[in-house]
């Protein structure tokens, strides 16, 4: 698993894309071959790998809102985006 | 009839037109091509992918034939694109040029697919059929980087090329390409019939993998590379397509849709069109997307089998075309009672036979209509 650090900063890949998908109403993200279905928290989380966020701001960011450990789900998403290239880490 | 709640597909693949400057004997398209030569016009490939999108498609796949010979290409990406589907291209690459590769860019293409057939000319080009098309193909490959294209590199294997999988990653290493497509040929269409000359032997197999696994640790940040195993030297058969009828759907260049791009191999099923029926009346209530749509279909081995839920029984295409029956467990599953043809078929490739590829090609498909069914196997 790739370690994700609290000063990383995502970007997401520009052959990845999120769209809303009408029929199913659910957002989802698209690249080549593939798809995955986000749910709320996952597509806030990849709404903020914008190049602007370290992952500790985005970690806390959401853990303020839904007042949950949302700490290593985050980590472990962002981790899985990055081995599949679809998010870039930024120093 | 069906046992799984309503499906939408997420998937749709073009299959633009058949026609293509390359003769690969592996190609996936029907052995009998060129008697479909009635391509859609642009309006009705526009009108299936306004269909398709309010059915549920996200991802649209064009390919061919070699689909850059369909002279509204720019036009039919684009369409795609106001529809906000993401859309692949898949290309043999040798009619790219730079105007073309930035009109595609700028239609919105989201991503590119390139073919490769070897490591070096030579092989290259004795495989794909096509003089002088190495070279075009590793240019395309640097027309499509500048014009910053996410760019796959698809390399079909087989016995002829897979002694060479070094050579073919570090050439996709010294092209500069994220992503490595490296798929062991599938054998239904074209494949099964040169299947002697294609089908890899065990050693073959065990050693690529090595290969494969070294290389994806040394590039592991420089270049993705998925590997697509052979089914034939697997214990079960691959999840063909997450079952029939429930992601995918094929709209070929004449307007058959088909629930798997080799389905129209599978004699006795009748196919509509969606020149002539709407892709949802198509999808949800055709007998040829119904009929394997779920578990109810499925014979022993398979009906009590823990696996039918991960495998879905295999592909129906691979089991009509082995046993003469769409409706029987994959014969790839070693529990299935055809099994044993698949073992024949690795012991044979064991021995030497001189190459000579039926080619993909018109005059081959024309001599493949008066060629019986157990011929083809």
């Amino acid at each position: 698993m790739t370690l994700i650090s609290d000063i990383d900063i995502p970007i997401l890949a520009t052959k990845a894309r999120v769209k809303w998908d009408p029929v199913r109403q659910k957002n989802l993200l698209l690249f080549p071959e593939g798809l995955l279905v986000l749910n709320q928290t996952a597509h806030e989380v990849i709404t903020m790998c914008d190049g602007k966020h370290k992952v500790i701001t985005i970690v806390n960011s959401l853990g303020d809102k839904y007042k949950t450990h949302v700490d290593a789900d985050i980590r472990e998403l962002l981790s899985k985006l990055v081995e599949k290239r679809l998010l870039l880490l930024l120093e | 009839m069906m046992n799984t709640p309503l499906l939408y597909p997420y998937s749709l693949l073009c299959e633009l037109t058949y026609r293509c400057p390359l003769q690969c004997p592996y190609c996936s398209n029907p052995v009998n091509f060129e008697r479909y030569t009635e391509e859609l016009d642009t309006q009705e490939w526009q009108r299936i992918l306004d269909e398709a999108a309010a059915l549920g498609v996200v991802q649209v796949h064009f390919s061919g034939g070699e689909p850059l010979l369909r002279k509204d290409i720019v036009q039919i990406i684009r369409k795609a694109r106001d529809l906000n589907l993401y859309s692949n291209l898949s290309t043999g690459g040798t009619l790219l040029t730079e105007k073309l590769v930035h009109e595609l860019r700028s239609a919105g293409l989201d991503s590119l697919q390139i073919s490769i057939q070897d490591a070096d000319s030579l092989n290259s080009e004795y495989i794909s059929g096509g003089l002088g098309s190495f070279d075009k193909k590793k240019n395309a490959v640097l027309l499509a980087k500048n014009a910053g294209f996410p760019l796959t590199i698809n390399v079909v294997l087989h016995k002829q090329n897979l002694d060479n999988i070094e050579a073919i990653i570090g050439l996709s290493e010294d092209l500069g390409v994220e992503r490595l497509e490296l798929a062991n040929t599938q054998f239904n269409g074209w494949a099964l019939k040169n299947r002697n000359l294609l089908l890899p032997t065990r050693c073959q197999i065990e050693n690529a993998i090595r290969k494969v696994k070294s290389a994806r640790e040394r590039l592991k940040d420089k270049m993705e590379i998925l590997y697509v195993v052979s089914d034939y030297f697997e214990q079960y058969p691959k999840p063909c397509l997450y079952g029939w009828g429930s992601v995918f759907m094929t709209v070929t260049s004449d307007g058959t849709v088909l629930p798997c791009q080799a389905a129209r191999e599978i004699r006795g099923l009748k196919f509509e069109n969606a020149r002539f029926k709407s892709l949802e009346k198509i999808w949800f209530e055709s007998e040829s997307f119904c009929i394997f749509r779920g578990t109810d279909w499925m014979p022993e081995p398979c009906r009590s089998c823990p696996q039918k839920l991960i495998d879905f029984g295999g592909c129906r295409c691979q089991a009509f075309l082995l046993t003469g029956n769409a409706a029987v467990t994959d014969p790839i599953c070693s529990l299935s009672p055809y099994h044993n043809i698949i073992e024949q078929a690795i012991e044979e490739t064991e021995k030497e036979s001189p190459i000579k590829w039926i080619y993909r090609n018109e005059d081959e498909s024309k001599r493949s209509a008066f060629t019986p069914l157990s011929d083809n196997k």
